[in-house]
């Protein structure tokens, strides 16, 4: 393999602003590919192909660089009959949206319209993300809402400390699993115990702080997020609500995750 | 025919579009005067609440750089807001039409803004939605701050406190991002943000139609360095956008600074300052020197200057009065020929440089005082100068400046006027004391900058305007362009003062924005010796090429222009 970047794409750069947040106008089936170390943008032809994994000097986006868990090349995104697919040439498996596991030498699959977050597994169980967005028909941008300025955009306002017990409770939701739930007030609390030890968390706290967000976006007339609203048995209907309004406004997305890997 | 509000208001024409409402321009049919009238487009009680606060706090604040608020009526369901009418562009439909605008007239629109932020902090209130949209500018440079759709009063946080992201993204501070209550340092945050985009051209946090982009830019609070801004504006901006709230200046601190560097300075401050040498002897040294200078006019007790050339800057400073401030360094061989300087080396706080300058020319604007029956200007204080002109008569004064070398507080103005009760004391003795020694043949002091470059191609010799001793010149040049060239003495220069290049013989530097955004600096060596301390020195010509673009687009004339003085000085 020689001179790979030598192709038909433009780099986005390390830090570039994730692709859950939409993607400029392009020309119909262009697809993005973005990992912490920067990405690519391609138009779609058939044959092109967008190389993945650990190995930097020999794929299109490096994926997992510290990582001896991710194969030096641990996928391929190709163009092939007017659509894009993903196909796993690595050791462990790469996660898609929907739950969905592909292994080494399954057929590839094909990645629908707008985004995609791909979790690419590493050692220790560790996940990389793969954020893949394909433009469909232009101006099909999930933030194409915003513009409208009569319509002020829906940004909610988190503190550091709300912001990483959601992204603890609502991980299954961040990672597109298919049927999400949230994390129980025990398990997001040892999460965050582990993460930061220092800091105290007890179950009691991070319901605190849960609570304290449904209050405020509920006055701010996001629905389901109090009991009279959704009726007996709540169950996990509060925070299944708030986490979905969460993802949709954009206000959690998947590369919010890395801060589970906090050392 | 538009419709008719409240049976008075007559809508003409949309206008504009506040953070929460649609703006118009109508006629208020009693008065028959021009309004802008603005609706709520939050519905239910708590538009009706929105719009209410916004009433009561522009109601509270009359100001000159505010847009005045004249009414509040019912129509309907709805609430509108009757304001002043300006037919001027926002800053963002501005900076849209025209390009990014000039350090100093960012500066200057900034200083007014920051008074307007003052003017809010002071009652208590945060706007909480600076930004370009609501800067409405007139042709004239004035500026005034609109829209309080967003802003509260600092007592009623909790009660207020919603899920929504209260701001505009590109423009909010980094703890507003990251979830807190807006304040007053993060509407000076704001401010700085506004300023950035007006100059640079974009926001710091660059561009992006996703507003949820923007806000996770903003919550790591990275900006890219400012390139456009030049020194002087850079520096403040990067005060007010300073991640940590509690480092940036206030409302306040912020318009001192911005009115500072909206002020077109007289020269370029001190840059490098040199290593404090026999602190002890130079104190001595300069007791001797003003010892034997006021033996000499007691004759005349008229204040005068004498011959230029030969009256003595540093006859005018007091070592021994600033010494209560700290140890006293006096410098005499540092910046232009017209000047003297006392370093004086605080025990707390950075060290503060109190100067004494010979000026020509028109006197600065200023609150006029007496001391001691000699006329004194105090010029408008910034946050790192204190300046004082003392008026000697013959169209001849001398400024007393303290300038904090740097970051820090100190009292300038009471040292600057410490500084200042000495020269007006030395200068009722009459004639100024000469120099000590003359120039060498071969210094710059032998030679008048004006003849430099005149009869120059590009410089219209007849706007010539001479400063003290010949030893500044400034003229218009082609182009709308300004150019100066003074003398400088100084550390020997490096290549980090420009790009060297040889010119008629001479090595000189050129810098880019080196006197500021908008600048092309060019310094000529001419000679180097050693000061009184033993260290070396250079005696500089330096030119500044000044006009509305980047700096770099006047280095070519500048380097022209340089050569051709270059040519014409003496061999050293």
């Amino acid at each position: 393999m020689h001179n790979v970047r030598r192709s038909s794409g433009h780099a986005l750069r390390a830090g570039h602003d994730s692709l859950a947040l939409g993607v400029p106008e392009s020309v119909p089936g262009t697809i993005f590919a973005l990992a912490v170390t920067g990405g690519i943008e391609m138009r779609p032809r058939e044959g092109r192909t967008i190389l993945f994994g650990r190995n930097s000097d020999d794929v299109h986006v490096c994926v997992g660089a510290d990582d001896r868990g991710v194969s030096r090349q641990h996928g391929v995104l190709l163009c092939e009959d007017n659509r894009w697919w993903v196909r796993n040439t690595g050791r462990l498996p790469i996660r898609l949206p929907g739950s969905r596991l592909l292994f080494h030498g399954e057929d590839p699959v094909p990645l629908t319209a707008g985004y995609s977050p791909l979790f690419v597994r590493g050692a220790r169980n560790r996940d990389h993300l793969l954020e893949v967005y394909v433009a469909s028909t232009a101006g099909d941008r999930p933030t194409a809402r915003h513009l409208d300025p009569t319509q002020p955009p829906r940004l909610w306002r988190l503190a550091p400390d709300e912001r990483a017990v959601l992204t603890v409770l609502g991980q299954r939701y961040l990672r597109h699993e298919a049927h999400p739930q949230p994390l129980t007030w025990r398990q997001t609390a040892e999460a965050l115990a582990e993460l930061f030890p220092a800091a105290g968390w007890t179950a009691k706290r991070v319901e605190h702080h849960v609570v304290a967000v449904r209050t405020r976006l509920s006055r701010d007339g996001v629905a389901g997020l109090t009991r009279e609203e959704v009726g007996e048995p709540v169950g996990n209907a509060l925070n299944d609500n708030l986490l979905r309004e969460l993802m949709l406004s954009t206000t959690l997305i998947p590369p919010d995750l890395a801060l589970l890997d906090h050392p | 025919m538009g419709a008719l509000i409240a049976g008075r208001y007559r809508l003409e024409e949309q206008v504009g579009l506040g953070g929460m409402g649609l703006v118009w321009r109508a006629t208020d049919e009693e008065l028959g005067r021009v309004v802008a009238v603005k609706r709520s487009h939050l519905t239910g009680p708590r538009g009706g609440r929105q719009v209410r606060r916004e009433a009561r706090i522009a109601a509270v604040l009359q100001h000159p750089h505010v847009v005045t608020l004249y009414d509040v009526v019912p129509d309907g369901d709805d609430r509108w807001l009757v304001m002043e009418y300006l037919p001027w562009r926002s800053l963002a439909q501005l900076v849209g039409a025209t390009g990014p605008l000039s350090p100093r007239r960012t500066a200057a629109l900034g200083a007014q803004l920051a008074g307007a932020l003052e003017a809010l902090h002071d009652k208590g209130i945060v706007h909480c939605d600076v930004k370009p949209g609501n800067v409405l500018v007139a042709d004239g440079g004035v500026a005034k701050l609109t829209d309080f759709g967003l802003s509260r009063q600092l007592t009623e946080d909790a009660a207020l406190g919603d899920g929504r992201l209260r701001g505009t993204p590109a423009y909010l501070a980094p703890e507003v991002a990251n979830g807190r209550e807006p304040t007053a340092a993060s509407d000076v945050f704001s401010l700085g943000a506004t300023l950035y985009a007006a100059v640079e051209g974009v926001s710091p946090f660059g561009s992006s139609d996703s507003p949820a982009a923007l806000q996770r830019r903003s919550r790591s609070g990275a900006i890219a360095p400012p390139v456009r801004a030049g020194a002087p504006l850079a520096r403040v901006l990067a005060a007010m956008l300073a991640p940590d709230p509690a480092a940036r200046p206030t409302a306040a601190q912020a318009r001192a600074r911005l009115t500072a560097v909206a002020q077109p300075r007289r020269r370029v401050r001190p840059r490098a300052r040199r290593t404090p040498v026999a602190v002890a002897l130079l104190v001595v040294l300069a007791v001797v020197a003003l010892a034997a200078g006021g033996d000499i006019p007691r004759a005349a007790a008229v204040p005068a200057v004498g011959a230029a050339a030969t009256a003595d800057p540093c006859a005018l400073l007091s070592p021994d009065r600033l010494g209560r401030y700290g140890r006293v360094d006096v410098e005499t061989d540092y910046g232009n020929f017209n000047r003297c300087d006392a370093i004086v080396q605080r025990s707390a706080g950075p060290d503060v440089d109190v100067r004494a300058e010979l000026a020509v020319g028109a006197l600065p604007p200023g609150h006029r005082t007496y001391v001691a029956g000699m006329p004194v200007i105090a010029a408008p204080a910034g946050d790192d100068e204190c300046d004082r002109v003392v008026v000697i008569g013959d169209g001849y004064q001398v400024y007393v400046t303290a300038e904090l070398l740097a970051d820090g507080t100190a009292s300038l103005c009471g040292m600057a006027d410490t500084g200042t009760a000495a020269a007006v004391d030395a200068l009722r003795k009459g004639t100024l004391p000469r120099r000590a020694t003359g120039f060498p043949a071969g210094s710059l002091a032998r030679v008048d900058a004006c003849r430099l470059l005149r009869g120059a191609p590009g410089v219209d010799t007849s706007t010539a305007e001479r400063g003290f001793a010949g030893w500044d010149c400034a003229w218009d040049g082609t182009g709308d362009t300004d150019i100066r060239l003074r003398f400088d003495r100084n550390e020997p220069l490096t290549t980090e003062d420009g790009s060297p290049v040889t010119l008629a013989g001479h090595t000189g530097y050129v810098q880019p924005d080196g006197d500021g955004g908008g600048t092309c600096l060019v310094q000529v060596v001419q000679r180097r010796y050693g000061d009184p301390h033993g260290q070396p020195t250079e005696e500089l010509v330096y030119l500044v090429v000044h006009g509305h673009g980047h700096g770099s687009r006047y280095c070519a004339t500048a380097t022209r222009l340089a050569r051709t003085a270059a040519a014409r000085l003496p061999h050293p």
